[in-house]
């Protein structure tokens, strides 16, 4: 029975997780993103070009437009499965190895997939196919490195790729980058490095590629010196030269040797923006950028609304993109959105698009006309300032029954949603001093040394063994009766101005050792104390002292023997006695 | 009785601070202090350094003070006093992050590449904190574990059993990382080198065998010294002999006397607010 249960449990357990991982697989978005391994090639070049499609559980072969001036063969398919925020994401790469048939700039892709009846695209690419060099024997050796500009002259503001190229033959290990220093420039890395084989002057290189963006604020001259890399060449120690198994530093058939390689200087200058020409809109956008308008839908009710989408996308500095405002329209209840801001950086350089959007509730019916709307740029490749605009459009106003009415609830939220702009760094540089009064406090603990530090920690223990004793001292005298005990005594004994008053003597010392002794108060003989005080811990000589003294007290006053002459001295060794026995008792 | 245990008392507090060392410059520590600050804003990173360490010399051992040193040394392009003065500032200071940032940005700028050790040790969470503060809570502890025993002795409830043992229990635990962290403190062998670049070598000789270099701002272990030479290790693998002028202990031993020179190597230009992306 308790096995059919765990059986029934363990098939409910499953279905729900295959339907939650069918649901999420369900729910994924579906991509496609093109991607090629570099941007600059020659003729005698592979390039690497992958289409991925991601989201789809099956994806058919992808379409890619503008493969026709390469020689193409397919490097097969591969898949992976991520899971992110509890989403399970498929991810298919279709890979395939381009060779340029002829020198050129060429558009690739983008790439088309068609999945459930719904066309899926990609973004284009550019590559740009340089013709090889012709000049002979310019040999560099094993290894060198490149350095170059996009452009060696631009302007503020503009976006200048340093691309830096790695070539080896050899086998390396350990490579790093010192990167060069220029003041007044600012280096970001573009994506990460690519890695691929190139054919320079005729012999296949294993290439590493790397690419940063220059910003420069000031116009002048920046020249760039060489960028370092440093690494550790491997030299097999077989004389052979043909590679063994074991040729690796680990087995010690080969070395490294530490190698440092600079690249070439290049140098960069940096113009201002020209002044003529100048819109007086213009807000420091420099690269080239569209614009496009949209409306949906384009014919409504009078009180419905309809969204103007107006998106600005482009290359250059894209964090400088306006927010456009939408010139007043009659009639028309106008509700902005805020502007959304994406920006990407590749190894291209940095794109983004501005998305800015309005909710549009037309008051009358009739036509209403959204007018153009536009940007001004500056285009470094022309030297001149452009502006682009979008053409107007119309907006169709049906009769409505009801009230106007706002904007649709999903855009209010929309509307009230903040843009957030990922924070990029721009300078990097120690942090200040410090310099508050405080910091000229100096470590408690040095100022005060070690021993004192430890008779500090002694203190609260050494208190505790303090009271522990004092407790314990008082504990010993904590019975009031025996410690009012000896003062009665001595009270009473002083009180006797008469010395023939034995007897009353003989009572006070009988009350003080019923009281001391804690007995029941009666009348005890001599041999009696005797025999308490010594049980008592008192010594035996002082308890036959008093045992003495207390039987000639007896005498007297049972028998009238002793000599009553003498009371005073009896008095005082009395006392003198009592008191020494007092201190004496325990308990 | 109790004016005996008061009395007791007293003395023992009067001989503590009687043992207490000697106060440090206040007064005119400030006005050199300034002075450096200023000296330090007006770009003059040696002059400012030199007063700094007059500052340190004179008893004023502050994490900031460290940390303002190791600021002035970047300027001055010797990132190796540089990151041996963040280093001494994050004894005193662990947790600033001012401090982590420099210390980072400096180590990311030195030419040796040096793999870290990562050995897990369960008192590793000590470099977190300071001595003084181990010691001060360890104190506070320590009195409160006292007076609970001393509460106990009249008030023996559940409740101050419990407290009792709680108490115990982190006075031993703080007792024991008290000790740990004097120890860390007092036998830190670790070394920073000062010079532009250094030679190991087999022996304590400069004819010894040339064993590898290092470059300044590694960070060393150092073994033992034998006259003006210092036996360093960088790994179990690599070690050797070096002058001991060129690697100093991060461990304050001695301060220097003298305003110390600069140690960068002419032809390198002082380090520009960096990359990458340089204000």
């Amino acid at each position: 029975m308790v096995k059919l249960i765990l059986k029934f449990f363990y098939c409910i357990v499953f279905l729900v997780v295959f339907l939650c991982v069918g649901f999420s697989m369900a729910r994924a978005d579906i991509s496609v993103s093109l991607e090629i391994d570099r941007t600059d090639a020659t003729p005698a070049d592979t390039i690497k070009l992958v289409v991925t499609v991601k989201g789809a559980n099956k994806a058919p072969s992808p379409t890619i437009s503008g493969l026709d001036p390469f020689n193409i063969s397919r490097g097969g398919t591969s898949s992976r499965i991520q899971v992110i925020n509890s989403k399970i994401i498929r991810e298919m790469d279709h890979i395939f190895y381009l060779t340029p048939q002829k020198p050129g700039t060429f558009v690739i892709g983008p790439a088309h997939v068609v999945i459930k009846g719904k066309e899926y695209r990609s973004r284009a690419l550019g590559l740009k196919v340089k013709d090889l060099p012709t000049e002979p024997g310019d040999d560099r050796g094993p290894l060198f490195v490149t350095a170059a500009l996009s452009t060696a002259t631009g302007y503020v503001g503009q976006e200048f790729i340093y691309t830096l190229k790695f070539y080896r033959t050899k086998e390396v290990s350990d490579i790093s980058l010192v990167p060069p220093e220029v003041s007044g420039l600012t280096f970001r890395r573009l994506g990460e490095h690519k890695e691929y084989i190139a054919s320079f002057h005729g012999k296949n290189y294993s290439v590493i590629e790397l690419r940063y963006t220059l910003n420069v604020d000031k116009p002048g001259s920046y020249p760039i010196p060489p960028a370092f890399f440093k690494m550790n060449v491997l030299e097999r120690r077989n004389p052979s030269g043909r590679r063994r198994p074991f040729d690796d530093t680990f087995f010690g058939f080969s070395r490294a040797k530490p190698v440092s390689m600079g690249s070439n200087p290049v140098a960069l200058t940096v113009k201002p923006l020209p002044e003529e020409g100048r819109p007086s809109d213009f807000s420091g956008l420099v690269g080239r950028f569209s614009l496009s308008m949209a409306l949906l839908p384009q014919e409504v009710k009078r009180g419905e609304s309809a969204t103007l989408t107006l998106m600005v996308n482009g290359r250059g500095n894209v964090h400088l993109i306006p927010d456009l405002k939408l010139p007043d329209m009659e009639n028309v209840k106008v509700y902005a959105g805020q502007p959304v801001l994406d920006i990407e950086t590749g190894f291209d350089g940095t794109s983004g698009t501005k998305t800015m959007k309005w909710a549009l509730v037309p008051q009358k019916e009739g036509s209403i006309m959204v007018p153009p709307m536009g940007i001004s740029y500056f285009d470094p490749d022309s030297g001149r300032y452009v502006r682009s605009t979008t053409e107007s459009m119309i907006l169709k106003v049906m009769p409505g029954g009801d009230e106007p009415k706002g904007p649709a609830l999903e855009e209010k939220v929309a509307i009230k949603k903040p843009v957030k702009k990922e924070v990029e760094m721009e300078g990097l540089d120690i942090f200040a001093i410090h310099e508050g009064p405080d910091v000229l406090n100096p470590d408690s603990i040095r100022q005060l040394g070690l021993w004192p530090l430890g008779l500090f920690l002694l203190l609260p223990p050494l208190g505790f063994i303090l009271v522990l004793g004092f407790k314990e001292f008082s504990g010993k005298n904590k019975d009031v009766p025996r410690k009012g005990a000896i003062s009665k005594f001595l009270k009473g004994i002083k009180l006797l101005k008469n010395d023939h008053h034995i007897s009353d003597m003989a009572k006070i010392t009988n009350a003080y050792l019923n009281e001391r002794m804690g007995l029941s108060g009666g009348s005890i003989t001599s041999n009696e104390v005797y025999e308490l005080l010594l049980q008592k811990g008192i010594e035996k000589t002082r308890a036959e002292e008093l045992r003495d003294i207390l039987s000639k007290l007896e005498a007297h006053m049972y028998a009238g023997q002793g000599d009553t002459d003498r009371g005073a001295q009896l008095r005082e060794d009395l006392v003198r006695i009592i008191k020494k026995i007092d201190r004496g008792i325990s308990g | 009785m109790k004016t005996c245990i008061i009395s007791c008392i007293l003395s023992l507090l009067l001989a503590i601070f009687a043992m207490a060392g000697e106060k440090p410059l206040i007064h005119e520590g400030y006005a050199i202090f300034f002075k450096a600050n200023q000296a330090y804003k007006d770009g003059a990173y040696e002059k400012a350094a030199t007063a700094y360490e007059q500052l340190i010399r004179r008893g004023a051992v502050s994490g900031s003070i460290m940390y303002n040193l190791g600021n002035s040394y970047f300027r001055m392009n010797s990132p190796g006093k540089a990151i041996l003065n963040y280093e001494r500032a994050k004894r005193l200071m662990p947790r600033d992050p001012d401090l982590d940032f420099n210390l980072r940005y400096t180590r990311d700028r030195i030419e040796d590449r040096i793999e870290g050790t990562s050995s897990f040790s369960i008192f590793e969470w000590l470099h977190t904190f300071t001595m003084s503060e181990i010691f001060w809570s360890f104190a506070l502890i320590n009195f409160l574990f006292w007076v609970a025993l001393l509460l106990r002795l009249w008030i023996r409830s559940e409740w101050s059993l419990y407290t009792v043992i709680g108490l115990g229990l982190l006075w031993i635990v703080l007792g024991v990382s008290s000790g740990m962290k004097w120890h860390q403190d007092t036998h830190d062998m670790r070394g920073v080198v000062t010079a532009p670049e250094i030679t190991i070598h087999a022996g304590p000789d400069k004819r010894d065998t040339t064993l590898f270099k290092l470059h300044a701002g590694a960070i060393v272990i150092c073994e033992r010294d034998e006259g003006d030479w210092r036996l360093i290790q960088l790994t179990p693998e690599k070690r050797g002999w070096t002058r001991s002028e060129w690697v100093e202990r991060i461990i304050i031993t001695r301060i220097p006397s003298r305003p110390v020179t600069r140690v960068t190597s002419s032809n390198k230009k002082p380090i520009e607010p960096g990359f990458p992306g340089a204000k």
